[in-house]
């Protein structure tokens, strides 16, 4: 079975150096993003199975990255919103979006590879239906 | 025409090994500047090498050139993930930028990867929330021209962070100018959020001679641009003579490095005689080391104090020395011009983190 693929789109060199190395550890294909362009080039080109998104990213912030990818069905993969926006409107703005789940940061790096876990296996049985389906 | 080739360019065969083992020792003895150099010579030859690549990092960290340490010792963390010496250094680096919960993350990997280790717990015991009080007693006495008698100041401020960014503090400043002595009360409140800050503070001092009889101020700062923020403070005091409002709008520029800050505001004052004067003041910061932190100012701006606001002409310099983590010394000097007479006032100051 091939490994599930993720990717991590956040402005923070330090944060993504970390994730990649506890998910990779964890037994993922890891794929980073710096800004929320670049996050939206991946997706179309590598179609990640979850997508670790930080809201605050220059170029273009996450919020926007989830809405085109909700919004224009350009994913179906699960999104954890990794923020330290913690407002309430912020966290109910993310989901109404379509985030997965949202994730305050400071984080701690067990509980996001639990919540990942989660996810790819909640996520398993409709993404497999879905992966081959295509924006419209 | 006859055209001389350029002469090769003299090739100097440096065995790698033995120059990353003089660079390490450079970086080792206190020389970073040294090491950098020799360091990105072996990583020109042998671009794999981590522990090069970690040594660099940890060269341009001592340096201050945060941004490029940075971008080292993430390449090391790509390439050797497990290399607990990339990670103490990123936790570093964020400490130097006092983000301490990003520092707090990479310390967390470099435990997990070296538990017990003494440097890391070290570390992660340097990154621990700082106390939630906090105590500043200062003294400060000014010598007057023309002999007039000297002017002496005593300041007790008690803080207290209450979370979600906020904080709350009061004051009490007792002051004698001229034979009379004010005592003023402040109380004050701060919010941090990200990327910024604000302060509201009310006082007053009973039965004023020079001080406000009461004074309000607001202000805050917020991110601009990376490493640049946007200063506003607002204020209202009302002396026995009348009434003087202040708006000062202000720029403050971190350099890369994080070592030095520079801030500058436009002081804008309506006197107590409802005449607009303004003037500017511009301050300097450079945290030589990491106990040792340095400034300098100027200022030439309207100033009120005993019952009339007056152009000023200061300058000022200071140190502020870490005597432990929790335990501060301040020490400051300032020179002031004014029509009136001139200032000479050495401050003596500690702050207390408990």
């Amino acid at each position: 079975m091939s490994a599930s693929r993720i990717l991590i789109a956040d402005d923070d060199p330090l944060l993504r150096a970390l994730l990649v190395h506890r998910l990779t550890a964890d037994g993922y294909e890891v794929a980073t993003a710096e800004n929320g362009s670049q996050a939206l080039e991946a997706v179309a080109q590598q179609q990640p199975d979850l997508i670790v998104l930080d809201a605050l990213m220059p170029v273009m912030d996450g919020f926007e990255v989830l809405r085109r990818l909700k919004g224009g069905g350009l994913s179906d993969a699960p999104v954890i919103m990794l923020t330290a926006l913690k407002r309430e409107q912020d966290i109910v703005g993310a989901l109404q979006l379509g985030a997965a789940d949202y994730l305050v940061k400071p984080f701690i790096p067990d509980e996001l590879g639990h919540r990942v876990r989660r996810l790819l296996q909640m996520g398993k049985p409709a993404e497999e239906g879905s992966r081959d389906r295509r924006p419209a | 025409m006859i055209v001389v080739p350029p002469e090769p360019a003299a090739v100097v065969q440096v065995d790698p090994q033995n120059l990353y083992r003089s660079a390490v020792a450079d970086r080792l003895a206190g020389r970073p500047a040294e090491a950098v150099p020799k360091l990105e010579q072996v990583l020109a030859v042998r671009p794999d090498d981590v522990d090069a690549r970690v040594n660099l990092g940890l060269a341009l960290l001592a340096l201050g050139r945060l941004d490029e340490a940075e971008a080292a010792l993430v390449e090391v963390t790509r390439r050797a993930p497990t290399y607990v010496d990339a990670w103490v250094g990123l936790a570093r680096i964020r400490q130097r930028r006092h983000d301490l919960p990003a520092a707090r993350l990479a310390a967390s990997e470099a435990a997990r990867l070296a538990p017990g280790d003494a440097e890391v717990s070290a570390l992660q015991a340097s990154l621990e929330p700082s106390p939630p009080w906090r105590l500043d007693v200062g003294a400060a006495r000014s010598r007057l021209s023309g002999g007039l008698p000297d002017w002496t100041e005593a300041r007790v401020s008690l803080s207290r962070r209450l979370g979600d960014g906020w904080s709350a503090g009061a004051a009490v400043e007792i002051t004698e100018r001229f034979d009379n002595t004010d005592v003023y009360l402040e109380a004050r409140m701060d919010r941090a959020f990200d990327g910024g800050g604000l302060y509201l503070a009310l006082g007053g001092a009973p039965d004023a001679d020079y001080r406000p009889e009461i004074a309000f101020a607001v202000g805050g700062h917020a991110r601009l641009a990376p490493r640049i923020d946007a200063t506003l403070d607002a204020s209202a005091a009302r002396y026995p003579t009348g009434t003087v409002i202040g708006l000062h709008p202000g720029l403050r520029a971190t350099l890369p490095g994080d070592r030095i800050q520079l801030s500058a505001r436009w002081i804008n004052v309506r006197d107590e005689n409802g005449v607009h004067r303004s003037g500017y003041s511009a301050l300097a910061r450079w945290q030589a080391t990491d106990r040792v932190a340095l400034r300098a100012g100027y200022a030439d701006a309207p100033e009120s104090s005993e019952g009339a606001t007056v152009d000023v002409k200061a300058g000022n310099l200071g140190a502020d020395l870490g005597v432990t983590d929790r335990l501060t010394l301040r020490i400051g000097l300032l020179s002031e011009d004014r029509d009136a007479y001139d200032r000479e006032e050495l401050s003596l100051g500690l702050g207390w983190r408990f």
